[in-house]
């Protein structure tokens, strides 16, 4: 009950973050005024950080933004391989289409904010190269998912400090939790210490 | 005093306009650091980012079929250790429009050991072998 009332907190703050960050760029170039509404969103920090908003720093955001839905999609597809694989047993594969479910709601939410900005959002690939030769038993695709979690949350680790939004960094932040946590769950169905370090390197 | 004073302030000047001296990094190290790559990377798959197998001497965004940033195509960069030195302190300052949206590693003993895992993969790896 609590995910679901806060999944669509997460997307408005992407999109509402998104939508004022084009407004300031905008406000920048001259075609509109800066307006009011931009403060009431985002709340006077953000707004007085408006000066500094430049279109490269918009489009760099949108690459961010972009670059974490083309991992998102990947690990969608990667999901739908384990899933497919015939290999999961029935609890197990639930938490896969669970996380896979995540892993879409990211790339709505990411995609919706890219639009907000004023970019095109990423697409899916026609085909992903993934090991699957590889994948013998549950624990192969367990370990496989797991290996790709884990480089999710240093994918959004190292992009958190990037963005020019702050905004936006405080809502990869709470994806990159969110993958953490999948990671988590991975490792300990492995038989792994799921949290084996006070911090993440 | 004074001469050898001079001598050493010109040795340092001349340090300094060198650039970088980059240390010899050690690879098994820049595995674990290399851990941080892979939610994009792989030694031997392209996906979001192209595969790193013989990166080192590589030119940038030279992969056939994969789909660089433009910033990355054009940027005329080899990869080497100062080329990658520059670019894994902070990808978007070297190739701005890169697509590579990380902060960057920004310790240099890190980056020295990342480097040394990335030039072996492009040497005597024989992971890399392998996979061709």
């Amino acid at each position: 009950m609590e995910i679901k009332k806060i999944k669509p907190l997460q997307q408005e703050l992407l999109v509402s973050t998104a939508l004022a960050s084009r407004r300031r760029f905008i406000s920048q170039a001259g075609v509109a005024t800066f307006s009011g509404l931009t403060v009431s969103i985002l709340g006077s920090g953000s707004a007085s950080a408006a000066m500094d908003v430049t279109d490269d720093a918009v489009q760099q955001d949108i690459r961010i933004l972009n670059t974490a839905i083309a991992a998102e999609h990947e690990a969608v597809a990667a999901y739908q391989v384990g899933a497919e694989s015939g290999l999961l047993e029935a609890g197990v594969l639930n938490v896969a289409v669970q996380f896979q479910g995540h892993h879409k709601e990211h790339i709505d939410a990411l995609a919706k904010a890219v639009s907000s900005l004023g970019g095109v959002a990423a697409d899916t690939k026609n085909s992903y190269d993934f090991p699957v030769e590889k994948l013998k038993q549950q624990s192969d695709v367990l370990a496989f998912a797991a290996g790709l979690e884990r480089g999710a949350v240093s994918a959004y680790a190292g992009a958190i400090p990037l963005f020019d939004n702050r905004d936006l960094s405080a809502a990869a932040a709470s994806i990159l939790a969110d993958e953490a946590m999948h990671w988590a769950v991975l490792r300990n169905a492995l038989g792994l210490d799921p949290v084996p370090e006070a911090f993440f390197t | 005093m004074f001469r050898l004073s001079i001598v050493l302030l010109g040795l340092a000047a001349a340090a300094l306009a060198a650039g970088p001296v980059l240390i010899d990094g050690d690879p098994v190290a820049g595995q674990q650091v290399y851990n941080r790559c892979i939610g994009c990377h792989s030694p031997e798959r392209d996906r979001t980012g192209p595969r790193h197998c013989g990166l080192y001497g590589r030119v940038a965004g030279s992969i056939d079929d994969f789909d660089y940033s433009a910033a990355m195509r054009e940027s005329n960069v080899i990869w080497d250790r100062v080329t990658l030195d520059q670019f894994l302190k902070s990808p978007s300052s070297f190739i701005p429009g890169t697509s590579m949206g990380i902060a960057g590693v920004k310790d240099a003993t890190e980056r020295s050991n990342l480097i040394a895992y990335l030039e072996e993969l492009s040497g005597s790896s024989q992971y890399c072998k392998r996979m061709e």
